[in-house]
C-alpha cells in the first residue's frame, strides 16, 4: 500500500471501530429510553420503531401514581447519603491510622480488610441474615445502610489508604510542632489535601450504591430501593413483561448514573484504575 | 520522616469501626457457614438441627440440578472470560489509539460498567423476546421473517447470558487493560519501528509482555465475580429455561432462601469458596512468574 492511501485509510478504519463499539453499547440503551416514552401498543408491534411516532410521557405518570416510586427513590435516597457519609468517615479514620503508625497487627489488618473484598456475598447471606434477624435488623434502615457500608468498605480503604500514603507524613510533624492537636492536623492539613480522593470514592461508591441489588433483595421487604423495584413491578402472568414499565424505571435509573458518567468521566476513570477493582 | 511506633491505642481506636463492620458482616458468617455446613439444617423439617459431618458435601455429588448448575457455571466462565481476554485487549488498544474520538468512546465504555446489571437483565430478557425483541428486530432487517425465541431454548439461552455478561463487563474489563497501556512509553515502539517491526510484531513482542502481569491480575477478580455471578441470571432467564442457566450462585440463594436448606446451601457455599480460595492462588503464581 502506498503510504498516502494508507494515511487515509487508517483513520476511516479506526472510526470504522469506534462507531462498532458505540453502536453495540448505545442501541440497546437508546432501546430502553424510547421504550419508556412510547405507548404501550407501540411497544408490543413489530418492527420496532426507535423513535416513537407517538412519544408520551404516560409511563412516567404511572410508575409514580400507581407504583408509588417517589417513595422508593427517597428509600434509595437515604440509604445512598448515610452510607456513603459512614463509610467516607470510618474507612477516613481507619486509613489515616494504617499509614501513619506502624505496627504489625495493624499491617495485617488492613490486608484482611482490602482482601475480604473476594468474600463472595453468596457465601455470607444466610448466615448474616439470621444473625441481622436476631438483632431485629432485617428490613429497617440501620441494617441496609450498615450492609451498604460493608460492602463499600475494601475498595474505599484501598483507594484512601494508598492516596494517604502518598502525603509526607513531615506535613502532619511540621503542624505538630506549630502546637496543632490531632483535630486541627486532620481538618486543617490531611483532609484538604485529600478533596481529590473523596471526591473519586463518592462519584464511584454512589454508583455502586445503585448498582446494588443482592443487599437489599435479601435483607429487606418492606423498605423496597429501585434496583429491588425494576423487578416487583406487577405482572399479569409469570410469563409476561411489562416492558413498557420496567423500561420506564430502568430509565429513572439510568438517568444519575449517565449524568454522572458524563460529567465525572475523568474523575471515574482515574479511581477505577487505581483501584483496579470494582467492589 | 517515620511511621508513629508509639500511643498504637489511638491508632487501634480508629480502625476499630472498619473492622468490626467487616468482621459483623463477613468473618462472622462465613465460619457460620462452614459450621452450619455439616447439619442437617432443613427448616422445613423443623428447628432440630443434627450434625451429619460431611454428608451434606456428598450430597452434591448425586444432585443432577447441582451438576447442571456446576457444568453451566463453568461454562459460563470459562466462554466469558476467554472473550474478556481477547476482545477485552482488542477494545483497550482501540481506547488507546490516538484519534479524536478517544474521549468520546472513553466516557461511552464507561455506561454499561455503570449501570446495574439487573437493568441490563430485565432489558436483554425482553430484547431476546422472538416478536417484539431489539435482537431479533435487528436480525429480521438482513434476514426478512427471522423468528428464534432465544430463551426458551437451553444453548441458545445460555450464549444470551454471556453474551450480555460480555456487554455489560468487557468495557470495564478494557478499561482496567488500558490502564495498563498507558504506561508504555511511545520510546520503545518508536525503537521497534526503525527495526522495521510491524504494528503486530510490536503488539505481541512489545505490547502483550509488559501488560501481562496486569491482565493475569485482572483475571483473578474477573474470574471470581463469573463464579460468584447472580444478578445477571436472576433479571435474565431465572435459572431458565428448566435449569439451564441457573448459575451456582443463584442455585445457593435458592436453596438458602427459598428451599430453606440452611446446611445443603451450606455446604455448596463452602466447595465454592475453596475453589475459589485454589483458583486465587494457581493466578497469583502465574503471577509471580512474572516478575
Amino acid at each position: 500500500m502506498k503510504p498516502k492511501t494508507k494515511k487515509v485509510l487508517a483513520p476511516i478504519f479506526k472510526w470504522g471501530l469506534i462507531l462498532i463499539v458505540a453502536f453495540i453499547i448505545l442501541l440497546p440503551l437508546l432501546w430502553i429510553f424510547t421504550s419508556s416514552i412510547s405507548p404501550a401498543s407501540e411497544l408490543f408491534s413489530s418492527p420496532i420503531h426507535y423513535l416513537p411516532k407517538h412519544p408520551t410521557l404516560d409511563n412516567y405518570i404511572r410508575i409514580f401514581t400507581q407504583m408509588n416510586l417517589g417513595e422508593k427513590i427517597l428509600n434509595t435516597a437515604i440509604i445512598t447519603v448515610c452510607s456513603l457519609i459512614l463509610s467516607t468517615v470510618i474507612c477516613l479514620m481507619a486509613a489515616y491510622a494504617f499509614t501513619r503508625y506502624s505496627g504489625k497487627g495493624l499491617t495485617l489488618v488492613y490486608a484482611a480488610i482490602v482482601a475480604s473484598a473476594l468474600i463472595p456475598g453468596i457465601v455470607t447471606a444466610r448466615p448474616l441474615y439470621d444473625l441481622m434477624k436476631r438483632f431485629g435488623l432485617v428490613d429497617t434502615f440501620p441494617g441496609l445502610i450498615i450492609m451498604y457500608t460493608s460492602a463499600l468498605i475494601p475498595f474505599t480503604m484501598l483507594i484512601l489508604g494508598n492516596f494517604l500514603s502518598e502525603i509526607p507524613i513531615s506535613l502532619d510533624e511540621a503542624a505538630e510542632i506549630d502546637g496543632a492537636n490531632m483535630f486541627q492536623k486532620l481538618f486543617y492539613i490531611t483532609l484538604p489535601l485529600m478533596k481529590p480522593a473523596i471526591a473519586t470514592i463518592l462519584i464511584i461508591n454512589f454508583i455502586n450504591c445503585l448498582n446494588d441489588l443482592f443487599t437489599p433483595l435479601f435483607f429487606a421487604q418492606k423498605i423496597e430501593v429501585l434496583s429491588v423495584a425494576i423487578t416487583t413491578i406487577p405482572r399479569e402472568t409469570s410469563y409476561s413483561m411489562p416492558w413498557d414499565l420496567i423500561s420506564t424505571v430502568g430509565c429513572i435509573i439510568l438517568l444519575p448514573i449517565v449524568i454522572f458518567v458524563l460529567i465525572f468521566e475523568k474523575q471515574i476513570m482515574e479511581g477505577v484504575m487505581a483501584g483496579g477493582v470494582k467492589q | 520522616m517515620k511511621k508513629k511506633t508509639k500511643g498504637l491505642w489511638i491508632a487501634w481506636l480508629l480502625v476499630l469501626p472498619v473492622v468490626i463492620v467487616r468482621a459483623f458482616t463477613t468473618l462472622y458468617p462465613i465460619i457460620m457457614t462452614f459450621i452450619n455446613s455439616t447439619y442437617d439444617m432443613s427448616l422445613l423439617k423443623g428447628n432440630n438441627f443434627q450434625f451429619i459431618g460431611l454428608e451434606n458435601y456428598l450430597r452434591i455429588f448425586e444432585d443432577q440440578k447441582l451438576l447442571s448448575s456446576i457444568g453451566f457455571t463453568v461454562k459460563f466462565t470459562v466462554v466469558s472470560m476467554f472473550f474478556h481476554l481477547v476482545l477485552g485487549v482488542i477494545l483497550a488498544l482501540m481506547l488507546n489509539m490516538k484519534i479524536k474520538g478517544k474521549k468520546f468512546l472513553r466516557t461511552i465504555v464507561l455506561i454499561p460498567w455503570a449501570m446495574p446489571m439487573v437493568v441490563a437483565g430485565l432489558a436483554a430478557r425482553w430484547a431476546f423476546n422472538d416478536q417484539y425483541g431489539l435482537i431479533n428486530d435487528l436480525i429480521r432487517r438482513f434476514v426478512p421473517n427471522f423468528h428464534y425465541d432465544w430463551l426458551v431454548h437451553a444453548n441458545s439461552a445460555q450464549g444470551a447470558v454471556i453474551a450480555v455478561d460480555l456487554w455489560k463487563d468487557l468495557p470495564f474489563f478494557a478499561i482496567l487493560v488500558l490502564a495498563a497501556l498507558q504506561f508504555l512509553s511511545a520510546d520503545i515502539y518508536e525503537a521497534a519501528k526503525i527495526d522495521g517491526a510491524g504494528p503486530v510484531r510490536a503488539f505481541f513482542s512489545i505490547t502483550l509482555p509488559n501488560i501481562m502481569k496486569t491482565i493475569l491480575s485482572l483475571s483473578i477478580f474477573f474470574t471470581m465475580w463469573r463464579l460468584t455471578s447472580f444478578d445477571l441470571v436472576y433479571a435474565m432467564t431465572s435459572g431458565g429455561p428448566g435449569d439451564s442457566t441457573s448459575l451456582l450462585a443463584y442455585r445457593i440463594m435458592q436453596e438458602a432462601f427459598t428451599n430453606l436448606n440452611l446446611g445443603y446451601a451450606s455446604a455448596i457455599a463452602v466447595c465454592l469458596f475453596i475453589v475459589m480460595t485454589i483458583l486465587s492462588f494457581i493466578q497469583l503464581r502465574a503471577i509471580k512468574k512474572f516478575d
